[in-house]
């Protein structure tokens, strides 16, 4: 596992601009950052290059972003996962899926603060 | 006077000293019979005027046309020529809704018309009988004047139960100054309401003497009348705890339809609230990553940095607002169990870099891991923000506690088994002003830059699980202490 500063996030997100200013919240808290539109993207990208933790919309079209945590917890169950939802509730049975989740529009400390948490946890 | 005891209801009966026949020829008796049947009230109604006009008295009859008309029938199978009493002028037959009609000001029994009127026509009679006997060969004793009146049934049966009362009281005014023996008559099916029951023990006490409905008067043993009493007692006891099964079922159905009313209307709310959540929340998110990477932006000057900034804690005004009101309604899941220790950390976890910068130290005392079922959203919802309100009250440090713990507290009158949160800080304190009001909707204690929802949107998530929040402010050993404790029921009552 690399130093927590050094790690790569999977970004997985279907609305651009979202994901781009995303990339430059965690980039410049020194992050590598790899992004994908979808669900299924995001599964693609994961496979391809090391991972050290996921942030990723609940909402995603095509496959949802449960489905999405749920898939690549199958291929990694020690990835870390950051779901971000723009509803004020997620479904109950998609608790389990993450391993945090985050209310869109929260500072933006508090994203950081758990990514960095998560992966000092994992280290 | 005379105490002549008259058999009322049927001319056989032999019932020595029926209670309900001993005030009848009472010169100033005012008695009131109940009645089922028209025809048991004309029987009583042909002995109590023909008695009288058999004995040379006076009668007067204030009544409906049927009545007035059943009772002539009554009285003419008698072998009494009524026409002679009401020549001679000692029997006057009055329609009662248009004697009403005469005595009536402004809807309400005028005291001085009725006196006149009434009192007039009682005067007239009792002359026409003293002069019938001065002409006839009757004893020359005083004669009595005996009155049949029901204006006030038909008052009651318009539902002008004041107006009946009220005529009944005149009534009795009028007897201080006229002599005369007066039959009230009402049928007992107008008192069917249980509302009735007051005005009814009213009409009772306004009366010397009550006869009871014909079920009862005709009733030869006083071994029949024990039973029937004993059975009417049972009856009335079946009846008042019918009445009371029946008003719970009413309370309990009002409750679910207004429990269901606020679950459609919350349900209706709650998918509104995620639309809007949705749409506010996703630029809010871009928005605040923004002003997040502007405000130690290297290219920008500190004039810039510091605009940025402001920016920022504007935004988070705007997220503070939408979270807290939208969340208040939500889409309706299962509760799942959730683990408190998780939900605690995780919000501790939020604050960290807050709590850090405040100098502010974190004692955590869990007994063990606790869970309860609940909505994740809501637990983590009212610990953000009564840890952020122990947080904005110790801006110049101090110590945050935070403790889960098995408990018990009595919630409407029945102990229950739960869990205990407590969150205490060594800030600034609750302002003894603030303390009553502190859980209403927009009360906060920090000016502006509090929204006055969190406590109470707080504790409406804890209310919604069955258990309470609680708070305490005190000085101890020259220190501020103030503690929320949440309960959270745990047992099988909870909700």
């Amino acid at each position: 596992m690399p130093s927590t500063k050094t790690a790569t996030i999977l970004c997985i997100d279907d609305e651009p601009t979202a994901l781009s200013v995303r990339r430059l919240l965690l980039e410049s808290a020194g992050y590598r950052v790899a992004t994908a539109y979808s669900g299924e993207e995001g599964i693609r990208v994961f496979k391809s290059q090391p991972i050290d933790a996921v942030i990723m919309d609940y909402w995603l079209s095509g496959m949802d972003g449960i489905e999405a945590a749920r898939e690549l917890k199958r291929i990694n169950p020690a990835i870390p996962i950051v779901v971000l939802s723009a509803l004020t509730e997620l479904p109950g049975e998609s608790i389990g899926a993450a391993d945090r989740w985050f209310l869109k529009g929260e500072d933006p400390a508090y994203l950081l603060n758990a990514i960095s948490t998560l992966l000092e946890s994992r280290a | 006077m005379s105490t002549l005891k008259v058999p009322i209801s049927d001319s056989s009966f032999s019932a020595p000293a029926a209670p309900w026949g001993e005030h009848d020829h009472d010169s100033h008796g005012h008695v009131v019979q109940f009645y089922s049947e028209d025809r048991s009230l004309i029987q009583t109604l042909g002995n109590f005027i023909g008695t009288a006009l058999e004995s040379g008295d006076a009668a007067v009859v204030v009544a409906t046309q049927s009545h007035r008309d059943a009772l002539a029938e009554e009285l003419k199978a008698r072998g009494l020529n009524v026409a002679n009493a009401m020549e001679a002028g000692r029997y006057v037959s009055l329609d009662a809704a248009e004697t009403i009609a005469q005595i009536m000001v402004d809807g309400w029994p005028d005291e001085a018309r009725f006196a006149s009127h009434i009192g007039g026509v009682i005067a007239k009679v009792r002359v026409a009988a003293e002069n019938a006997r001065k002409s006839g060969a009757t004893l020359m004793i005083e004669p009595r004047v005996v009155v049949f009146g029901e204006m006030v049934a038909l008052l009651w049966a318009e539902g002008k139960h004041p107006s009946a009362i009220r005529l009944e009281q005149l009534w009795n005014d009028l007897a201080k100054t006229h002599s005369f023996s007066l039959r009230c008559a009402y049928p007992i099916g107008g008192f069917h309401l249980q509302e009735h029951s007051e005005p009814f023990l009213k009409i009772c006490t306004e009366h010397s003497a009550v006869i009871p409905g014909e079920s009862y008067t005709s009733l030869k043993s006083e071994a029949e009348r024990l039973r029937n009493i004993s059975q009417l007692q049972q009856k009335a006891q079946a009846l008042e705890a019918e009445i009371a099964q029946r008003k719970e079922a009413q309370e309990s159905l009002r409750q679910r339809e207004i429990a269901l009313r606020d679950a459609e209307q919350n349900a209706a709310m709650g998918k509104l609230a995620a639309v809007i959540a949705h749409e506010i929340n996703n630029p809010l998110e871009v928005i605040a990553n923004v002003f997040f990477l502007l405000r130690d932006h290297p290219s920008l000057d500190e004039h810039a940095r510091g605009l940025a900034r402001i920016a920022e804690e504007e935004i988070s005004r705007v997220r503070h607002i939408s979270n807290q009101t939208l969340a208040f309604y939500r889409e309706s899941e299962k509760p799942i169990s959730i683990s408190l220790n998780n939900v605690l950390d995780g919000v501790l976890e939020i604050y960290a870099r807050s709590l850090k910068s405040h100098g502010i130290s974190v004692e955590k005392r869990y007994n063990g891991n606790r869970e309860i079922f609940a909505y994740p959203v809501e637990i983590r919802q009212v610990f953000v923000n009564l840890i952020g309100n122990a947080l904005q009250a110790m801006p110049d440090g101090g110590l945050l506690r935070v403790g889960i713990r098995d408990s018990s507290e009595v919630i409407q009158n029945s102990r229950r088994i739960g869990i205990r949160v407590n969150i205490s800080d060594t800030g600034v304190g609750i302002p003894a002003k603030y303390r009553d009001k502190l859980f209403q909707p927009f009360v906060t204690t920090k000016a502006e830059k509090g929204t006055g929802l969190g406590l109470w949107v707080s504790r409406g998530i804890v209310q919604k699980l069955g258990g309470t929040i609680r708070f305490r402010s005190a000085t101890i050993r020259s220190q501020i202490r103030t503690s929320f404790s949440v309960f959270f029921p745990t047992d099988e009552g909870s909700a």
